[in-house]
């Protein structure tokens, strides 16, 4: 199979530096003659374990970087006069994931700590210890290793920018495309709903004209196909609303506020979380929602404050705007016609908007915007 | 009596606007036709008071079938206004530009089409001052950069003339307003017509607002 056989394959990958590594300290150590008795026998087991701990650098780098620390201090310690291999790997490991000022730190106590167990390891000179601690830990393969670890890392990071930029362009294509065909839905749709409505109206006027009672059938059509084309071109208005230039976006939106302020309305902004870069469609429709809804509690509301907010959320910006106007709590949620065809937009996006009275009084837009913000 | 032509490729919606139109005693639906082309002709052969016509259409769009009947002389007489579907946008203005004397949306009410009807046949006054207003506000964000298309050949009351006439005002209205005879405004704004090559009413105001001889408000 397939699948096995490439998670065998990812297996022997993932394991492949940590037993080379561990062999390569083990196999050093018992060419040097090293005794695998007494003490010797867990120096043996140290250079194993910090040789097989690289198996995990990638996930837990800061904990791969203290075990092999540990250990190359600890077979030191026991006599063991051998080059920390397994540490370099590990300082590599948490270079490349960003975690230099640990590895920096780190490496500065290896190079003071090995000295120390060079002299409890039985040297007596403190010269000799010095150049024994030198000698395990190279300066020069030290910051070899790091800098191996950082020039990776900025090469990943370099793929993953283009690797999201790409993503980003694919999602402003697809949110584009959406409005395009809800554009063209709405368009078809319009020129039906014309056709029925005017068609309405002259079967109304010729009954009229012939004296006889308008049958009630008719009227409702007249009426439904009013209702209806009202509300395609709303919503045909919004979709069309991409040529405004320059175009608004959720940055314009205090602006807004502002301006609804000189009309003296008592509005007041307040942003929840930290504020991120939102694809322009998205920005679009909240300033518009913004504006249909300070529109509308300027034209009906009677209100004297409206409070707009704009939440960051992970997932999601939420907008909302309240008034203190006087609509009735449990009344018919009655939108303006600018929002009416909002609505079409938000779903567009893939969010979801509801306009509606508060149960204490006053009027309530509001607005989930999802953000796909992978990665 | 008023005699209407009707271009349009819908031909329900063209038998609704002929049924609501002939049941009036003053209007007349003379022909109609299915594209600009064949509109075009029509219009030549009828010589209608008002023609309607649609902006989207296949073969010769409203837009170009509006530049053909308002690039010829034999055809000076025709006001033409445009159907859309929509409110207005960009198109509507590029009809204006053409030479229209204004839009109606398609679903209007049945006396809104008679009213505009009745006055584009008369050629005094602004179809939808309002609307129209707005959308030259929205689509005319600033004057072409020099651009003064004559507008410094216009005399002071010429400009007064064409500032009351892009707020909506008719002939009758535009000489009370300046005191003056109604023979007299009407011949400011015939002035002002030729001077800047407009051929309608509404092609002054757009013309007025790109040259900069008004100002659109702030939106």
């Amino acid at each position: 199979m397939n699948i096995g056989r490439s998670t065998v394959w990812a297996s022997v990958r993932h394991w492949a530096i940590p037993v080379a590594v561990a062999a390569l300290l083990v196999v050093t150590a018992a060419a040097g003659d090293h005794p695998a008795t007494g003490i010797g026998a867990a120096a043996y087991a140290l250079l194993a374990v910090s040789g097989l701990v690289l198996a995990v650098a990638r996930r837990a780098p800061v904990l791969a970087l203290i075990v092999t620390g540990l250990c190359a201090v600890g077979y030191q310690a026991a006599g063991f006069d051998i080059a920390a291999v397994a540490y370099l790997f590990a300082v590599y490991a948490a270079v490349r994931a960003g975690r230099r000022v640990i590895a920096a730190a780190a490496s500065l106590a290896m190079i003071a700590a090995l000295p120390l167990a060079a002299l409890a390891s039985g040297v007596q000179d403190t010269g000799d210890a010095f150049t024994q601690g030198r000698n395990a830990l190279e300066l020069a393969w030290l910051i070899a290793a790091a800098a191996a670890g950082e020039a990776l890392r900025q090469a990943e990071r370099r793929a993953d920018e283009a690797e999201r930029s790409r993503e980003a362009a694919a999602r402003r294509r697809a949110d584009e495309e959406r409005l395009h065909i809800a554009r063209e839905l709405h368009d078809s749709l319009t020129h039906q709903i014309s056709v029925i409505k005017v068609q309405a109206e002259v079967a109304v006027h010729l009954s009229r004209k012939a004296g006889a009672p308008v049958p009630e059938a008719l009227l409702a059509i007249q009426s439904a196909s009013r209702e209806a084309s009202r509300e395609l071109r709303a919503t045909l208005e919004a979709l069309r609303d991409d040529d405004t230039r320059p175009p608004r976006g959720i940055g314009d939106i205090p602006e807004l506020v502002e301006r609804a302020r000189a009309l003296g309305l008592d509005a007041t902004l307040s942003i929840d979380g930290e504020p991120y870069t939102v694809p322009e469609a998205l920005g679009r429709t909240a300033y518009r929602i913004v504006q249909e809804a300070l529109t509308n509690t300027a034209r009906h509301g009677a209100a004297t404050s409206a409070t707009v907010g704009i939440g960051y959320r992970p997932d999601l910006v939420a907008v909302t705007v309240d008034d203190d106007g006087e609509a009735a709590p449990g009344g018919p949620p009655v939108p303006g016609i600018g929002l009416l065809g909002m609505r079409e937009r938000v779903t567009a996006l893939g969010g979801s908007l509801h306009a509606r009275p508060r149960d204490d009084g006053g009027f309530r837009v509001e607005a989930d915007l999802p953000v796909d913000r992978a990665a | 009596m008023i005699r209407v032509l009707l271009i349009d490729d819908q031909p329900l919606l063209r038998s609704g606007f002929r049924a609501l139109l002939n049941l009036e005693d003053d209007i007349e639906v003379v022909a109609e036709a299915g594209d600009g082309e064949q509109g075009v002709r029509l219009v030549r052969e009828h010589l209608p008071d008002v023609v309607l016509v649609d902006i989207r259409m296949p073969v010769v769009d409203g837009i170009e079938a509006t530049r053909r009947i308002a690039a010829d002389p034999a055809l000076s007489a025709v006001h033409v206004v445009v159907l859309t579907n929509y409110g207005f946008d960009e198109h509507v203005l590029e009809a204006l530009r053409a030479g229209a004397a204004g839009f109606l949306v398609k679903d209007i009410e049945r006396e809104d089409l008679l009213h505009a009807v009745r006055v584009a046949a008369r050629g005094d006054a602004l179809l939808a001052p309002s609307i129209t207003r707005r959308l030259i506000d929205r689509y005319v964000a600033q004057p072409t950069l020099g651009n003064t298309g004559g507008v410094e050949g216009l005399t002071g009351r010429e400009r007064e003339a064409v500032v009351l006439v892009a707020r909506g005002l008719s002939n009758d209205e535009i000489a009370e307003r300046m005191a003056i005879r109604p023979m007299t405004a009407k011949t400011h704004v015939n002035r002002a017509m030729s001077k800047l090559g407009a051929r309608d009413r509404a092609q002054l105001v757009v013309l007025a607002y790109e040259t900069g001889l008004l100002v659109p408000r702030n939106r």
